[in-house]
């Protein structure tokens, strides 16, 4: 290249790379100033959101201040829903909830029963029909109600309020109960009502029948009851103490309307569990009456003391149920100047095997000879029971039962009693 | 890589806390409840409803949870001694002996629990230990806090 070309070419190349560098750069510094103003802008979107958060965190914080200032029960007040069982639909009136259920059962006897002498053929029977009707009124205040709808042995359909209660649950200690209710001996009579879905055999044990089944006790009272719970240190303690009208003219009478004496009957029940032996129930009772006269029986002219005295033992854990309880009752007769006392007592054992439920029960009634109080149906006898329970569904169950009754005028001791229990 | 690493922490601490508690089922009451503890009696008897009223004279309200969770189960075995069915009849049995107003209420999720527990003083509840935070209190029973090897309510895979 000659040198005169060579010195004007340089600076040119020169100019030419320093205005692309320029050019470059300045493209460069254009991206940038672009990046800058939108990170400035993303910046000042934070710092919003920051301020916003800010002061909601405030405001949340003084709340939270407010809130723990307060006492709790003024906290908890504020937040309470209806009381449970209320009903929860919004308004002016809270209508208290019902919860109702049914409990029926349909039978099969083969042998077992005498009437005036002669023994009953084998038969299918309809069971007692019970509507149970629960509902809680306040925090504290419940009722509850047990109806029961059968046929009698002469074959009049019947209707009758069993029970009828009016609860106030002061504390565990102290609760208050009024009304119609079953008298509390022991266990099997506040426990198990007119449901036999709730109790392992087909039949109540021979000491605690209904009244039209030739009871020996006042299964049923009419008055008002005190019972408790508390706890101690190595054991539970629990009670029971009622008065009520007690014993009407006739045995299987339940004073509902109008007690035909000035005397109430007076009982309680104490009972313990031991802490050592969780799911043990001990325990006594005590009940007094006097039993009115009744003019059209010449033997029943005067009064007669009745006093009921009582022990139970049971034991319900885990998938065993063991049940025993006695009792004697003792009647000083104004008439004949004599003492009748009578006695019984059952001891029951089950065991759960899945939806199975072996179980055995011995039955024992001593009938005092001569009571003018009772009639023909209380007649000494010893049962004893083995069956099966099979709970085919959670609602419903049969049970298959051999009895062998020792007793007097029943041609065979051997008896068959299936029953399919249910609840709905 | 931020987002790597909380995870793996978050991982950890579900990995240790699942460590300490096993399968312990806690019972939780409200933070201003004061009782701190109960032996294993008074809890059964609390659940059963045999004990009603706390101490200051309040109405205990127990929270179940749904039948066949593993907590639930947890509890039939060793707080109530029973299967599902015959803790309904006793239920029932307790209901229609006018001893309780109500059954104890049913809740589907330890969350749901926690909600209402948090929410209510008197409410006494049961839920899976690893989920207990700060808005319920833990009791102790028989002196045991959840994670403690004689802690009485595990689930039957821990207890072998």
């Amino acid at each position: 290249m000659p040198r005169p070309l060579r010195a004007s070419f340089l600076p040119c190349l020169t100019a030419l790379f320093a205005f692309s560098a320029l050019e470059l750069a300045a493209g460069e510094a254009e991206d940038l100033q672009k990046e800058l103003q939108k990170l400035k802008e993303e910046n000042s979107q934070l710092k919003q959101r920051l301020e916003s958060q800010s002061e909601s965190i405030k405001a949340l914080m003084q709340r939270l201040e407010t809130l723990e200032k307060k006492p709790p029960s003024a906290a908890a007040e504020k937040e309470e829903e209806p009381a449970m069982g209320m009903d929860k639909t919004p308004g002016f009136l809270k209508i208290p909830t019902l919860s109702l259920r049914w409990f029926g059962d349909v039978n099969f006897r083969a042998g077992g029963k005498v009437r005036n002498g002669d023994s009953q053929p084998n038969t299918f029977s309809l069971g007692q029909l019970g509507l149970m009707a629960h509902s809680q009124l306040s925090k504290n205040v419940s009722v509850m109600s047990e109806i029961v709808f059968q046929y009698k042995e002469n074959e009049d359909a019947s209707t009758t309020i069993e029970r009828l209660q009016l609860q106030y649950h002061a504390s565990d200690l102290v609760n208050l109960r009024l009304g119609r209710t079953h008298t509390p001996f022991g266990y099997w009579n506040e426990t198990f009502h007119h449901g036999t879905w709730f109790q392992t055999t087909s039949l109540r044990p021979e000491l605690f029948r209904f009244h039209d089944g030739g009871s020996v006790l006042p299964i049923h009272s009419v008055g008002v009851e005190m019972y408790g719970y508390r706890p101690f240190g190595w054991v539970d303690v629990h009670y029971n103490l009622g008065v009520a009208n007690g014993r009407g003219k006739l045995y299987s009478d339940t004073v509902d309307i109008q007690d035909l004496n000035d005397n109430k009957a007076v009982y309680g029940v104490l009972s313990v569990t031991p802490g050592a032996v969780p799911g043990l129930r001990l325990g006594i009772n005590g009940y007094g009456d006097v039993i009115p006269p009744d003019p059209a029986i010449a033997a029943r002219n005067g009064e007669i003391d009745e006093l009921i005295t009582g022990v139970h033992a049971y034991y319900l854990r885990d998938k065993l149920e063991l049940l025993s309880e006695a009792m004697r009752i003792e009647h000083d007769d104004d008439v004949s100047s004599r003492r009748f006392t009578a006695w019984g007592m059952y001891a029951q054992a089950g065991y759960q095997l899945g939806k199975f439920k072996p179980y055995f029960r011995f039955d024992l009634l001593d009938a005092a000879e001569g009571d003018p109080f009772y009639g023909p149906l209380v007649v000494d006898l010893k049962r004893y029971t083995a069956g099966l329970r099979w709970d085919i569904i959670s609602w419903a169950a049969l049970k298959l039962e051999y009895h062998y009754i020792d007793q007097d005028n029943l041609d065979n001791p051997n008896a068959f009693y299936a029953q399919t229990t249910f609840t709905f | 890589m931020n987002h790597l690493v909380s995870i793996l922490a978050c991982c950890l601490a579900f990995a240790g806390t699942r460590a300490a508690y096993g399968m312990d089922v806690a019972i939780v009451v409200n933070k201003d409840n004061p009782i701190n503890e109960l032996s294993i009696r008074e809890l059964t008897a609390v659940f059963e409803l045999q004990q009603q009223f706390w101490k200051g004279g309040s109405k205990v309200r127990v929270i179940m949870q749904k039948a066949g969770c593993r907590e639930r189960k947890v509890m039939l075995k060793n707080v109530y001694y029973r299967t599902d069915e015959s803790l309904n009849k006793y239920w029932l049995i307790r209901m229609f002996k006018a001893e309780i107003a109500d059954l104890p209420e049913i809740e589907a999720s330890n969350e749901k629990v926690k909600q209402v527990v948090s929410k209510h003083v008197d409410a006494i509840g049961f839920i899976d230990a690893s989920k207990v935070d700060d808005t319920v209190k833990v009791l102790k029973i028989d002196g045991l806090l959840p994670g403690a090897e004689k802690y009485r309510m595990k689930s039957e895979d821990d207890q072998s």
